[in-house]
């Protein structure tokens, strides 16, 4: 199943890229090369649960999409106001927060989503909990009430 | 003008003020940390709405279409590089500004 995927993606990453329809010879390559890849892929053991989690997160991710756009302005923002602000307005610390997403794709995205947040940057994931370098109070506060977390187990489909 | 360069126009305006208060930020924030808030964050941010923009003027729609796979990259790319620098740095043991004085 993960690899009919696999080879579709392929297909039409190419199949976009080029976009030479029209000559037979590129087409023939382009296939040539999928197979190729598809062949070493597998040889290699690339195409797993981490590399590839399943159809039901690339839906999901739709919708978590927009959240995460939206923290992206957010923070941006809020680096742009801090950045700006005469007076500094910042504090930082770091924190050590609990985590409890269960597969690999979803830590990472939650870590990264955490760097993406106002004022915070993961600095390491440990076995249970992450390690958070937050620029205020407030932003330590606003990873610790869980909403994001909440948001990434939803994606993640374990809720 | 026509509209869509005026679209255009915004975004690489948008784009370039996230991307000059990052690097002001850069320069303001007191330690390596606090910098890389500011540095991290905006590229994501500033490089997304100038590749996003240009796709208003692109030719065609080739051309489109890998703005957004480079735009789609780069935002996977950059927290996870800030990730890598951030962690980097904690293991060779920088200590973060604290204000009043580092208690750790």
């Amino acid at each position: 199943m993960r690899y009919i995927t696999f080879v579709l993606a392929l297909c039409g990453f190419y199949a976009l890229l080029s976009g030479q329809f029209h000559n037979t010879f590129l087409m023939a390559v382009g296939a040539g090369c999928i197979a190729l890849i598809v062949f070493l892929s597998a040889r290699m053991a690339l195409v797993d649960e981490e590399s590839y989690p399943g159809n039901g997160v690339i839906l999901r991710a739709l919708f978590y999409a927009p959240y995460l756009v939206w923290q992206v302005i957010l923070s941006n923002i809020d680096v742009l106001k801090r950045a700006l602000s005469p007076a500094l307005p910042v504090a930082p610390r770091m924190v050590e927060i609990p985590y409890s997403t269960r597969t690999a794709f979803g830590t990472v995205t939650f870590a990264n989503s955490i760097t993406l947040t106002p004022g915070t940057v993961t600095v390491e994931v440990g076995e249970d909990t992450m390690l958070i370098h937050a620029l205020t109070a407030e932003a330590a506060e606003g990873v610790k009430d869980g909403s994001m977390e909440a948001q990434v187990k939803r994606l993640e489909g374990t809720k | 003008m026509e509209w869509n360069e005026l679209v255009t126009a915004a975004f690489l305006a948008l784009g370039c003020i996230f991307s000059l208060g990052g690097s002001i930020g850069l320069l303001r924030f007191p330690d390596f940390y606090a910098r890389l808030h500011a540095a991290g964050k905006t590229d994501s941010l500033a490089q997304a709405l100038i590749l996003l923009g240009l796709i208003f003027v692109s030719p065609n729609w080739g051309v489109s279409f890998r703005l957004v796979i480079i735009t789609l990259l780069l935002l996977f790319t950059a927290p996870t590089a800030t990730h890598a620098i951030t962690k980097a740095a904690r293991l060779d043991g920088l200590r973060h500004w604290q204000k009043g004085g580092s208690d750790e």
